[in-house]
């Protein structure tokens, strides 16, 4: 179940993101998804919120923003073992709650929003498979960087990673090369290139680069290499 | 006429002549505990418990003070007052105010739930109830502190184990002890520190002997207990490899969640059973809402029956 929560916190849904979390094929992503219309979110929320006045909450609903956290947290605590993944795939209407139920808060939003299709954004949409490329590293936030390829004369970011095998070597020289921050965040001189891999590329319009990349890490860092190498994007 | 009432400076108590964690200045305070939005600068006087008088002087300065133990009676004006254990950080304490056998109690900032530094809440009774309501709606329930702690140890194995240290955002006073002495009593992975600020007032309190773990210079793989301000500033340069966790109450709330790599739902203020619990074991047939959700809570309480209104 914590893999199910953390691959929909994760973002749009594809086939390389269910293998990365233990989902073994596309076909039980279908699955999940095709479970998904059980109970409208109205529903649930309707459930949730019973025999509370309406002030109270209406309270709750302004608190988090969003019927689904609201109702998952109203339900309070987990509560029996933990749910496995099977179950969620033979999920019907009428069991949705006492699943629910056995659920910590956070996974159990993430259940409200897959069961009720109130998250549209999990939808299998593909930009690209596996690859690597150079990247210049621009920031760096507590043990993660900000890698970003060439756009024209300017820099775009790709994206934010661990800072991988040689972290406190980076980050040493990282030290010296702090060029302004923002709170915990510090730009560095643009100018150190590493290899970034990863196993898939979602669309995401957010983006400047118009896509995530999943199971992105650091393969190493190209001490040689001169910003001019890096990808681009 | 009501023994306290709501006056522009803060609680006051007509027939003691006082006021009860007022936020302007006025001649004569008696605070709750040490945190800034209870204890405020100005005031001509302040009285409180033994426990928080060091803490008022370390952030307040040179102040004229006096504290008294729990449960010690002084009599002020027409009525007798009394300072009793709110469980809400160290030397917190709700004030029980009385005259001619009609009890009111303002309880300041508190917490039902034990933990392995505070003094432990105790129930007083009275007629009128004065309750905090920070997190007063039903979505706000906490798990055990034990269960909280633990996985907080894992989180900080799971870093130091990667040679990376481990930063818990917490409020200088109050949270960031009770993280210190609530993970001492556990197996740990490595060292503990804390930012300057922090480091301050942990000594403030084990000087005023309240039992707390060592703490040293910042390493690899240590716990390091800091405040966002602090995460801000260049001190932060010297982290090395680090992942920020926060711990808060709020951080129920998936909004608040962001920017952190990971959170921890520890507050030191009840959460909606434990506010439940709180007003129904003083008796009090009367309850006054103050911060936070206290329409929705004194809303809640009017449908249970109580004569409830927020201040
Ligand atoms: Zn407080
Ligand atoms: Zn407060």
């Amino acid at each position: 179940m914590e893999e199910l929560a953390a691959f929909l916190e994760g973002g749009a849904a594809t086939g390389a993101r269910f293998a990365a979390h233990g989902f073994a094929m596309p076909e039980q992503a279908a699955a999940v998804l095709a479970g998904r219309r059980v109970m409208g979110m109205g529903e649930i929320w309707a459930r949730a919120s019973e025999g509370l006045p309406e002030g109270v909450a209406a309270a709750c609903l302004a608190a988090c923003g969003d019927r689904a956290e609201a109702a998952a947290l109203l339900m309070g605590r987990a509560e029996g073992d933990p749910v496995g993944l099977e179950e969620v795939l033979a999920v019907r209407s009428e069991g949705v709650f006492a699943l629910a139920r056995r659920m910590e808060p956070v996974e159990r939003a993430w259940f409200f929003r897959l069961i009720s299709g109130a998250r549209r954004s999990v939808v299998v949409e593909e930009a690209g498979g596996p690859g690597e490329c150079l990247a210049v590293l621009t920031m760096v936030e507590g043990a993660q960087g900000q890698f970003a390829v060439r756009r024209g004369n300017g820099l775009v970011p790709l994206v934010k990673l661990p800072l991988g095998p040689h972290g406190a070597e980076v980050l040493a020289w990282a030290r010296g090369a702090v060029l302004e921050r923002f709170g915990p965040l510090r730009s560095v001189r643009a100018e150190q290139v590493f290899r970034i891999a990863w196993e898939a590329k979602v669309v995401n319009k957010r983006r400047k680069l118009g896509f995530d990349l999943v199971g992105a890490r650091v393969v190493d860092w190209e001490r040689g290499a001169s910003v001019d190498q890096i990808a681009e994007g | 006429m009501d023994l306290i009432e709501r006056r522009p400076e803060g609680l006051y108590c007509p027939a003691g002549d006082f006021w009860i964690d007022p936020m302007r200045a006025v001649p004569r305070a008696l605070v709750t505990h040490g945190h800034s939005d209870h204890a405020a600068r100005g005031m001509g006087a302040y009285l409180c418990t033994t426990g928080t008088l060091p803490v008022i002087r370390h952030r307040l300065g040179k102040i004229t003070a006096e504290a008294m133990a729990y449960g010690e009676r002084r009599q002020i004006g027409a009525v007798t007052v009394s300072f009793h254990p709110a469980g809400h950080v160290p030397g917190s304490a709700q004030i029980r105010v009385e005259r001619g056998g009609e009890v009111w109690v303002a309880a300041g900032d508190y917490k039902v739930e034990g933990d392995a530094l505070c003094e432990a809440f105790e129930p007083v009774p009275c007629d009128t109830f004065l309750t905090e309501t920070t997190f007063g709606l039903p979505i706000f329930t906490w798990a055990p502190e034990a269960e909280v702690l633990t996985a907080m140890r894992d989180w900080w194995a799971g870093n130091a184990a990667e040679g990376v240290t481990s930063v818990v955002l917490a409020y200088s006073f109050g949270k960031a002890q009770r993280i210190l002495a609530g993970l001492a009593g556990l197996d740990l992975p490595g060292p503990l520190a804390c930012h300057p600020t922090v480091e301050a007032v942990t000594e403030v309190l084990r000087a005023a002997g309240y039992a707390l773990p060592a703490t040293g210079e910042v390493s690899p793989g240590a716990l390091v207990i800091a405040t966002p301000q602090g995460m801000a500033s260049d001190w932060a340069l010297s982290l090395g490899l680090h992942r920020v966790a926060a711990a808060s109450g709020w951080m129920a709330l998936a909004a608040r969640r962001k920017g952190v790599d990971r959170a921890f739902v520890l507050s030191d203020h009840a959460d909606f059973p434990g506010l439940n619990a709180a007003v129904e074991a003083t008796g009090a047939g009367r309850v006054i809402c103050l911060h936070g959700y206290r329409e929705a809570f004194a809303l809640w309480l009017r449908g249970r029956g109580y004569e409830a209104e927020a201040w």
